[in-house]
């Protein structure tokens, strides 16, 4: 027993001893990095390389760091619009993502709805959207969002209308896309493309609610094969 | 033939044997973690940070093995005098060479399966979508780790262990970063210098070419013309390695 | 083809590196080892043997000189399927078992897997139950005996092996040593390095003696022992162990019962006939003189102490 029992001190000993030496350590090192002084994350961001000194180091999955950056904008957006919601660097956090992997889409609307919504700059938003095109032509979450930004921002429904009706285009885009894309058109004064958008909407829309909004303005503005009463309207008529 | 299997069967069974794989249990913990902790901090971009992060570590963690596997694998045979066994045989040089790349390309074969299951299983748990691009894209990290053996292996015929592990991860590092000596090289106006690194563009492998990840991210895959030349890269640029091994290996006095 | 190796003037230098002086392993060595024949080679350590062995199996390039092999150039890739290498240290990859072993033996040799005979060949050497152990978990002589299988494994003209005695216990020294009569009996050609010289004197047909990188002595072990009597042990009585011992030069051991014993060695061993006039001179009876011949190894030590101080 006794020769157990010291086997047993011999090894709790120095598991002890180890233990509080961490205890130790630990403490030392929090007062240590204290004492040093730890840059705001303002600071660091300001100090934040361009993606041209970035790129080089990621050893070609600039992908990766384009996700580390993603993550600490997110980090960085929700711990100030709990305080100050002032978002001095977000922009260049954004610019440096987005050159280190143009095809972050989700990147450039988060950008350009800050922007709008919070910075209040529509124009810059919509710069920035551009620049996204360019990298991603396919993608209609792009022209749509400069649409919308057009639309609801500016209230510059002539401008809106264009950029709409090239995202109801593309592949991937919803069908409410078309509509709004109508609605734009026609608001701006543009009855030409607002009645062709209307037009694909009825002919494309499955849905009988849309199609029934889509023959009344096709019927406002006058379209010769929409002259007979709504009959998606008489049809509920019937059926009440 | 039958020699070039039998040696890539015995370092396939010694690298086995000495729990490299277990390496691929790290892998499984590290991903799981990663995907788990990160993705409700991405708003909505889960899925992209799991793959990268995913695609990056088989490549790291592959990159590894090729390292610790591929770096002794011609040291340690004279080291251990196992040479004596080998070539007291009808055994050419560059068998020899062939029969070790075989072994390495086994164990990295094996690895990345494994990792590649443990990615589309994290990602099948966290309910994110993966169709045959991320297959792919598994594929393109296999792609460019038989392209990093072949080198490590060419490395390893001529240098000791540790520079030959150096050396490797530099292949690997610089690799990724072909591109930008390309881009480099354009803007430089020294004609020398544009030399040198047109060479070294050369020499060293083209890697990044298979870390394209917009294909994988899109859900729209590299299309068969694409993947072939990727293909097509990796046995011509693995083959001239080998060949080049060989030479080495024919000319050089083992001092066991 | 009447050699089974033939060395020519055979040279072999290292280069350490800047600064370090060239190391000379092989000086113009010149052998020829018949077809059929067992034989020894004997040599201090760093003699040239091991490195001798690496030319022929082409791991290393001579400097100068060269040879054959089986009737092909050294090194040969084709030669190396006719013959089996044991090296001095033996190694195979420890994550193997002797099983493994021995078949990955044969793949390299291109010949069939025939696991029964692997195991047959194993237990004719005592080491039947390496069959299925990881070789790091064998002991020296269990190694060495795994050695000596994997050499033979594939059924080799040519037997080249270095220290095969090494790390061998007495009942397993018996084993190989029978194993290697085989093998001579069955008409392979065995060239074997030891420093047992014992084995060597009672195995070997002929046997050289390489000291610096260069054939010191070559011959059956007869022809290197005849005539080389070294000591002549005289008995006799008739008078005291003193008078001889103030007579002769040589050890006197006297018996106790009136009979004395006299050893000579060197130059005296050789003039017998002057000691024999001597001992009668003073009154003595000779009862039997014995001469006793060196053995192989004071033979060896004697050459090569006589070789480095002609240099």
């Amino acid at each position: 027993m006794r020769r157990a029992g010291s086997a047993g001190l011999a090894l709790l000993l120095p598991l002890a001893v180890g233990f509080l030496l961490l205890g130790v350590a630990v403490p030392i090192a929090d007062g240590l990095d204290a004492s040093l002084g730890t840059a705001t994350d303002d600071v660091e961001l300001a100090l934040f390389p361009k993606s041209g000194w970035i790129r080089p180091l990621t050893c070609g999955r600039a992908e990766l760091a384009a996700d580390y950056i993603w993550l600490r904008t997110i980090q960085y957006y929700g711990a100030h619009r709990k305080t100050d919601r002032q978002y001095p660097y977000v922009r260049s956090l954004l610019t440096t993502l987005t050159e280190l992997d143009p095809h972050f889409i989700n990147a450039y609307v988060f950008g350009s709805l800050v922007m709008t919504e919070d910075l209040g700059q529509p124009g810059d938003a919509i710069r920035f959207l551009e620049g996204g095109i360019e990298d991603n032509p396919e993608s209609w979450w792009l022209p749509f969002e400069i649409g919308v930004t057009h639309y609801i921002h500016r209230r510059d429904h002539a401008s809106a209308a264009p950029w709409l009706a090239r995202a109801a285009d593309m592949e991937g885009a919803p069908e409410s896309t078309r509509r709004l894309a109508a609605y734009a058109a026609q608001k701006g004064g543009d009855e030409d493309v607002a009645l062709y958008l209307w037009l694909e909407v009825f002919e494309q829309s499955e849905q009988d609610e849309v199609r029934r909004v889509a023959y009344s303005y096709l019927q406002k503005l006058g379209h010769p094969d929409f002259l007979d009463p709504n009959p998606y309207e008489l049809e509920e008529v019937q059926d009440s | 033939m039958r020699v070039i299997a039998a040696l890539g069967w015995n370092t396939f069974l010694e690298a086995i044997r000495d729990k490299i794989l277990y390496l691929l249990l790290f892998f499984g913990i590290f991903l799981f973690a990663a995907s788990r902790l990160l993705a409700p901090l991405a708003l909505g971009e889960g899925r992209r940070i799991s793959l990268d992060v995913g695609l990056a570590s088989i490549s790291l963690f592959g990159c590894l093995i090729t390292i610790f596997v591929g770096h002794q694998l011609i040291f340690r045979e004279i080291d251990q005098k196992t040479l004596y066994f080998v070539f007291s045989r009808p055994v050419r040089r560059v068998d020899f060479i062939w029969g070790k790349f075989l072994g390495l390309w086994g164990i990295l074969a094996v690895a990345v399966f494994a990792m590649g299951l443990i990615l589309c299983g994290v990602l099948a748990i966290s309910g994110y979508s993966f169709g045959w691009p991320v297959i792919q894209a598994i594929g393109l990290v296999f792609l460019e780790l038989t392209v990093l053996a072949s080198l490590a292996l060419l490395i390893a015929s001529f240098t000791s262990p540790i520079l030959a592990g150096l050396l490797t991860l530099s292949a690997y590092l610089i690799g990724h970063g072909s591109g930008d000596i390309l881009q480099l090289m354009e803007s430089l106006t020294t004609p020398a210098l544009q030399s040198v690194l047109r060479a070294v563009s050369w020499i060293v492998p083209r890697l990044d070419l298979y870390g394209e990840m917009l294909p994988v991210l899109q859900d729209t895959g590299w299309t068969a013309v694409q993947y072939g030349w990727g293909i097509a890269y990796a046995v011509i640029y693995a083959t001239a390695a080998l060949t080049l091994a060989g030479v080495v290996l024919e000319r050089r006095d083992f001092h066991l | 083809m009447q050699f089974a190796i033939r060395l020519k003037q055979l040279e072999k230098t290292y280069s350490p590196g800047l600064l370090r002086r060239p190391v000379h392993a092989l000086r113009g060595l010149d052998l020829d080892v018949r077809r059929d024949e067992l034989y020894g080679i004997v040599g201090l350590n760093g003699a040239g043997k091991t490195t001798a062995f690496k030319i022929i199996l082409g791991l290393l390039t001579p400097t100068n000189g060269g040879g054959e092999v089986l009737g092909a150039p050294l090194g040969d890739r084709l030669a190396r399927a006719r013959l089996g290498f044991l090296p001095e240290l033996p190694a195979y990859y420890p994550h193997l078992d002797g099983g493994e072993v021995l078949r990955f033996a044969r793949a390299l040799s291109g010949v069939a897997r025939d696991d029964q005979r692997d195991r047959q060949i194993l237990e004719s050497l005592g080491v039947g139950q390496a069959y299925s152990r990881r070789t790091r978990k064998l002991s020296k002589g269990q190694l060495q005996r795994v050695g000596l299988a994997q050499a033979i494994v594939h059924e080799p003209e040519l037997l080249i092996l270095d220290e095969p005695m090494s790390g061998l216990d007495p009942v397993a020294r018996g084993l190989v040593k029978d194993m290697l009569r085989e093998q001579r009996q069955a008409g392979r050609t065995v060239v074997l390095s030891t420093h047992v010289l014992t084995d060597i004197e009672s195995l070997a047909d002929r046997v050289g003696l390489i000291q610096d990188g260069a054939l010191l002595r070559e011959g059956s072990p007869r022809e290197l022992l005849s005539g080389s009597a070294r000591e002549v042990k005289i008995e006799g009585c008739g008078v005291s162990a003193e008078t001889i011992a103030r007579t002769l030069e040589g050890s006197v051991i006297a018996a106790g019962d009136g009979s004395w014993a006299v050893t000579l060695s060197g130059h005296a061993a050789l003039e017998v006939d002057t000691a024999i006039r001597q001992i009668l001179g003073v009154g003595g009876e000779i009862l039997q003189i014995e001469t006793i011949r060196e053995d192989l190894e004071s033979m060896f030590v004697r050459s090569v102490e006589g070789a480095k101080e002609c240099a």
